[in-house]
């Protein structure tokens, strides 16, 4: 046995091993959610023989460990950084790009989804027409339409592009809105964020300004507003999947009218039964997904009502990427309903018609158009 | 219960090491196969009872067997009695399915299938306590009498799910009487990180590389598309399943018991008949001892022979999977080494080492085209994409970006193929011992965090050889 204290050591590294692997379950408490992940993390299963026998003991049993592994965030970030030293591109659903740039890495699951979503606002936007009732939509460009230079070579990622023309020329009773020399013209600006897949409340300034000639207001202009940041160490939902050390922090930069010539508003949020002056929910930039600030988060149906002196309602069909632009709209209309279809399950054209509403707007970003399952229940 | 999940390394396999340490060597089996039995029932909370009625089965038999020595035809009797008990049980839970698809496929009928699900390890449970039953009766080893040790032998947890397919009279004698010491305790441990590591970190990995192209409509595949996905898939199943074997073998190592080997560097291999000398080594050998010889083996002529090779590498196939594909698979294979047997070993043996290699990696590679593909239709278009028949392009964005993405990553997978790593290692043994073992416990140690840090975020890791 010759080698002895190379066995030696390496029995006792591996024992050391077992041990703190085995300790790290007692240890560490359970935690009821991650704010990393942005999930609710698998707890404690209860025990039964019947679950036993079904197997569904087991599995959460091995879930939960798996979920409650003490310092997840640092494993996950050890992996992700290995995965970028051994140049792989993408890591967990996100594309590392040069730069610090992360992209979102949408897989296009069904890709019949399109042609469904845009006879569904088509159908939508002939109903409108016949009820006087204006509809436009603003597609939104996803940051790697914007930024492709800093995208891995040859991803076979969505032409968002093609895309928009494609809808811009089957969709003729309704006004689309392309606001992509606009983005590209801003390019140098921070119009996008690097760790979120969202844009940033100055990129959806810009579409403001264009939405302005298309929906009959006069925007505001930048000298109007007050704007400052209120965070600098904000993290995506991007990093999220796939953390990186030494990631330099986005900052979060809000606009609000000057005082002198802000309105006043008044936001309800149906979920909650809350209202709110404020655009903003200032307390959520406390929390992880920082980006909550921007209407907190995702609502089924709020509604905004402000004192200016009009007639205009406005009805927004949105997905996230609305939450930034809301704010500015917010200062042309008297009511403002925002409407969620992941979460709103009424028929829309009757709230419309109940309300005598006589503008609607979609916003989508043009990725999650293509693959959204919801807008058919319009 | 799979090794490479938080619950076996942080739970499983310490409170096991520990208490097979604590306690007397009296009971260190009966340790041993409570804890395979719990390993097993884990995953299969119901089918573990067939497992204990199959080495309870087997223990009698054995017994019986043993008894009956000078009595052949009684002795013949209760061999033949555990093998069709073993094959019956191992031909309805796996093949009953299968072999209701073909009735109704060719009388046209509609028997309903009883979609039962696949125990876990029955193909080689089955094989090794068969194998038990065999060697007792050609009076290769005795019968073993305590059924307790019998149970560990069948149940042990490490070769248990996956292999390697150890044989009764290889562990015999360490069943009975063995000692652990501090030099196989850590040989085991080195061999089961590697093995963990080929798993977790090559295996899982090129996995999704497969995955990706798999997932996609066969008929937009470009020749490098389809290229990628099935080197992605042959070093998956040999990285996943050696290091399963290398897990198994490490852990048999721990507990004081010595698997044989189950892979030799396959993918080095000149020549078809070398890469089955290489590959899955337990169950040719398996096949080899308790179907080919029984057959009649290389004494009978030559058109037995090839006969009797066909009929072995078709079964080898069909153990695989009940389906047809790996029939053809096996079969495919064993034309090929009657050809090479017969005709070109002696031209083969006049090439250069390049060229063997090619010829044999290529057929390797058609041969996983045909065990991955279960559906044979879609298995010959994918054949056709890999030579540019009927396909629209060479290359396209989607396979640049991959191999971009896979490029390090394959070449360390290549390198990892070889005993390239394994020679640097030793020749850095003989010049200097303590350089050496330094590299060692670094290596072992960095394995060991990335392992955790792969598994913990793992949205991805399957296991191919369960179907077995």
């Amino acid at each position: 046995m010759k080698n002895k204290i190379f066995n030696i050591t390496i029995c006792c590294l591996f024992s050391l091993f077992l041990i703190l692997l085995f300790l790290s379950n007692i240890i560490t408490p359970d935690r009821k959610f991650s704010e990393t992940e942005n999930r609710y993390l698998k707890q404690k299963p209860t025990f039964s023989v019947k679950k036993l026998l079904d197997s569904s003991f087991t599995k959460d049993f091995e879930s939960y460990i798996q979920d409650q592994f003490f310092e997840r965030d640092f494993w996950v970030k050890l992996k992700t950084e290995t995965e970028v030293i051994l140049n792989k591109h993408d890591s967990n659903g996100v594309y590392i790009g040069s730069n610090n740039w992360y992209f979102e890495k949408k897989d296009i699951t069904n890709s019949k989804l399109l042609d469904t979503n845009i006879s569904t606002i088509s159908q939508f936007a002939s109903w409108a027409e016949k009820n006087n009732i204006s509809t436009t939509f603003l597609p939104v460009y996803s940051t790697y339409s914007i930024y492709n230079e800093y995208m891995p070579a040859n991803s076979d990622i969505f032409d968002e592009v093609s895309a928009f023309n494609y809808m811009s020329n089957k969709l003729d009773n309704i006004t689309v809105v392309d606001i992509y020399d606009d983005m590209i013209s801003h390019k140098n600006e921070y119009i996008y964020f690097k760790t979120d897949h969202h844009w940033t409340q100055l990129g959806s300034f810009y579409a403001y300004h264009k939405l302005g000639q298309y929906m009959n207001f006069k925007p505001y202009d930048i000298k109007d507003f007050d704007n400052y940041y209120i965070s600098d160490d904000f993290y995506g939902t991007l990093y999220s999947k796939a953390p990186l050390w030494n990631m330099p922090y986005d900052k979060i930069e809000i606009f609000e009218l000057k005082n002198s010539i802000k309105p006043q508003y008044n936001v309800y949020y149906n979920d909650t039964s809350t209202q709110d002056t404020s655009l903003y929910k200032w307390d959520n930039i406390n929390k992880k997904d920082k980006y909550t600030v921007f209407l907190g988060g995702n609502n089924s149906i709020l509604t905004i009502k402000t004192n200016i002196d009009t007639d205009k309602k406005l009805f927004i069909i949105k997905d996230s990427f609305a939450h930034v632009l809301i704010p500015f709209l917010a200062n042309h209309y008297s009511e403002i309903y925002v409407v969620d279809l992941r979460y709103y399950n009424e028929s829309v054209k009757n709230y419309i018609s109940k309300n005598g509403i006589n503008n609607v707007l979609y916003i989508y970003n043009i990725c999650w158009f293509a693959d959204d399952k919801n807008i058919i229940k319009n | 219960m799979v090794f490479s999940s938080l619950t076996f390394l942080s739970i499983f396999l310490p409170v096991t090491l520990a208490i097979y340490y604590i306690v007397p060597n009296t009971i260190k089996n009966l340790i041993l196969f409570i804890a395979s039995l719990l390993f097993y029932a884990w995953g299969e909370p119901v089918y573990v009872i067939i497992m204990i009625f199959s080495t309870i089965v087997d223990f009698i038999h054995g017994k019986v067997i043993a008894y009956y020595y000078n009595n052949p035809n009684k002795k013949r009797l209760f061999l033949m009695s555990s093998i069709i008990i073993n094959l019956s049980l191992l031909g309805f839970f796996k093949y009953s399915d299968f072999l209701i698809q073909n009735i109704n496929d060719i009388f046209d009928l509609s028997i309903k299938k009883l979609n039962l699900s696949l125990p876990i390890g029955i193909s080689f449970y089955t094989f090794q306590t068969m194998s038990y039953t065999i060697d007792v009766y050609r009076e290769k080893c005795k019968p073993q009498k305590n059924i307790i040790n019998f149970g560990c032998y069948v149940a042990m947890f490490p070769q248990l799910i996956a292999g390697p397919i150890v044989r009764y009279i290889t562990i015999a004698e360490e069943l009975n009487n063995r000692k652990e010491n501090i030099y196989k305790f850590s040989e085991g441990i080195v061999i089961f990180i590697k093995g963990l590591s080929k798993k977790v970190l090559l295996a899982n990995n090129i996995g999704m590389l497969w995955d990706t192209i798999y997932s996609k409509p066969i008929q937009n595949l470009s020749t490098l598309s389809a290229w990628l996905g099935i080197i992605a898939f042959t070093f998956q199943i040999y990285f996943d399943f050696s290091g399963y074997s290398d897990m198994a073998i490490g852990l048999g190592k721990m507990f004081g018991f010595d698997f044989p080997n189950n892979f030799n560097f396959p993918y080095m291999s000149q020549s078809v008949s070398e890469f089955w000398r290489r590959w899955h080594i337990t169950l040719s050998t398996w096949f080899r001892e308790y179907v080919y010889i029984p057959l009649g083996g290389n004494k009978v002529s030559k058109i037995k022979k090839i006969y009797n090779i066909l009929i072995v590498w078709t079964l080898t196939g069909i153990w695989h999977g009940a389906s047809w594909n790996f029939a053809i698979w096996g079969l495919y294979f064993g034309i090929i080494l009657i050809i090479e047997k017969f005709i070109l070993n002696k031209y083969l043996e006049k090439l250069s080492s390049v060229i063997k290699w090619i010829y044999t990696m290529l057929l390797i590679i058609i041969g996983w085209v045909l065990f991955s593909f279960e559906n044979l239709n879609n298995g010959i278009i994918f054949l056709g994409k890999l030579f540019y028949i009927n396909t629209v392009e060479f290359l396209d964005n989607n396979s640049l970006y991959l191999l971009s993405s896979y490029k390090i990553i394959l070449i360390i997978l290549i390198l990892s193929s070889t005993n390239l790593f394994s020679n640097i290692l030793h020749y850095i043994f003989v010049k200097s011992k303590l350089i050496h073992n330094i590299i060692i416990i670094t290596l072992c140690i960095s394995a060991l965090v990335l392992n955790i840090a792969y598994i913990v975020d793992a949205s991805y890791n399957p296991f191919l050889y369960f179907r077995f």
